[in-house]
């Protein structure tokens, strides 16, 4: 069994102290709300999915076997939640201006956001469980093992797609920017 | 740079920036890069999407987040807890209340007059020096105050379990 920290609030909130969920709920919010962002790529629906999922997780708490971290286990309730909603939106167009493009790099203004948006433009061309995983390797929170788990694949299967993955991405990035280098 | 090649490359090139190459194989592969405009122009690409996507930091839901999925606990099964406890207490206060209606109205109580007298318990002048007043105790006023406390009560319950959620929920939904 793993020691968790969250073990003990989850302890609390099956005791029946239900107000104790608000401090996981804060505690787990941005990464949740990350991963369902970055699968259905639109703010309104992604929080409504996020709210979701930490509401599922609220109702299982009891069947939650503390084989892995608590957070392991929301972020695939967070992930499974979200491909469902993408899946019944079947969303092709996504609205680029609904996106977070925040960096922290040195550069800014129009530049750095243009670079963004490509990136964006190349990540929506991807095929659903392509973006998934690379929106998780990239938001540097999880590790391999943990991308497995969230996703349900093997890990060795979460490798070869990830690497994949960012094959395809550079190559899409590279047509995108060769086509806005000819309509210049 | 024929599609093998490329794809070759592409593949040294992430292992390069994942740091997974040997200090000595990490030497020779940018020896390689310095010297091939082709593979230098793809490793700038790569490395500055890499550090785009890697920068990226986690968005931030709305301020009203957490309060949302509480609310949303509030209004599942916790709300059918409370309003299950709510009619179950409802439910004790009107069979109270009925009970006490249904004595009067059989007249059960007409008879229940009587007068309490203090002074008839012993040794209290000790502590009384005055006459003590008597009292008149009337089971049917009695059971009327308690009919009364009892729909009070019922009200109350039925505001604060069943109308206020109802109307709380439908407000949020």
């Amino acid at each position: 069994m793993t020691r968790d920290p969250d073990y003990l609030i989850i302890d609390r909130i099956l005791g029946g102290e239900t107000d104790a969920y608000a401090i996981l709920v804060n505690r787990y919010k941005r990464y949740v709300y990350a991963i369902t962002l970055k699968i259905i790529m639109a703010d309104g629906e992604a929080e409504e999915a996020a709210q979701d999922a930490f509401l599922k997780a609220f109702n299982a708490l009891k069947n939650f076997n503390r084989e892995s971290k608590f957070s392991t286990w929301l972020y695939r309730i967070a992930f499974n939640t979200a491909v469902s909603y993408q899946r019944r939106a079947k969303r092709r167009e996504t609205d680029i201006e609904g996106l977070h493009i925040t960096s922290d790099s040195g550069e800014s203004g129009l530049e750095k956001e243009d670079k963004m948006k490509f990136i964006h433009k190349a990540m929506e061309r991807m095929s659903e469980s392509d973006r998934s995983v690379l929106s998780l390797f990239y938001l540097q929170e999880f590790s391999l093992d943990e991308i497995a788990e969230i996703t349900q694949t093997p890990a060795n299967t979460i490798k070869v797609r990830i690497h994949r993955a960012r094959v395809r991405l550079a190559d899409e990035l590279k047509r995108i920017l060769k086509t806005e280098a000819l309509t210049l | 740079m024929n599609m093998e090649a490329e794809e070759k490359y592409m593949d040294e090139l992430l292992r390069y920036l994942d740091g997974l190459m040997t200090a000595k194989e990490a030497e020779a592969f940018e020896h390689l890069i310095r010297e091939d405009n082709n593979l230098q122009r793809k490793y700038n690409d790569l490395k500055e999407m890499e550090m785009y996507l890697r920068s990226t930091k986690l968005p931030e839901p709305s301020a009203a987040f957490t309060s949302n999925v509480m609310q949303k606990i509030e209004a599942g099964p916790l709300l059918w807890r409370r309003l299950t406890k709510g009619l179950i207490l409802i439910f004790g206060v009107t069979i109270v209340a009925a009970l006490g209606a249904y004595l009067i109205a059989t007249g059960t109580l007409d008879n229940s007059q009587t007068t309490i007298t203090i002074d008839r318990v012993q040794h209290l002048e000790k502590f009384l020096p005055n006459a003590t007043p008597a009292f008149n105790f009337d089971g049917k006023l009695m059971m009327n105050v308690v009919i009364f406390l009892n729909l009070a009560v019922a009200l109350i319950v039925l505001d604060r379990t069943v109308l206020k959620p109802y109307f709380q929920s439908r407000r949020t939904s």
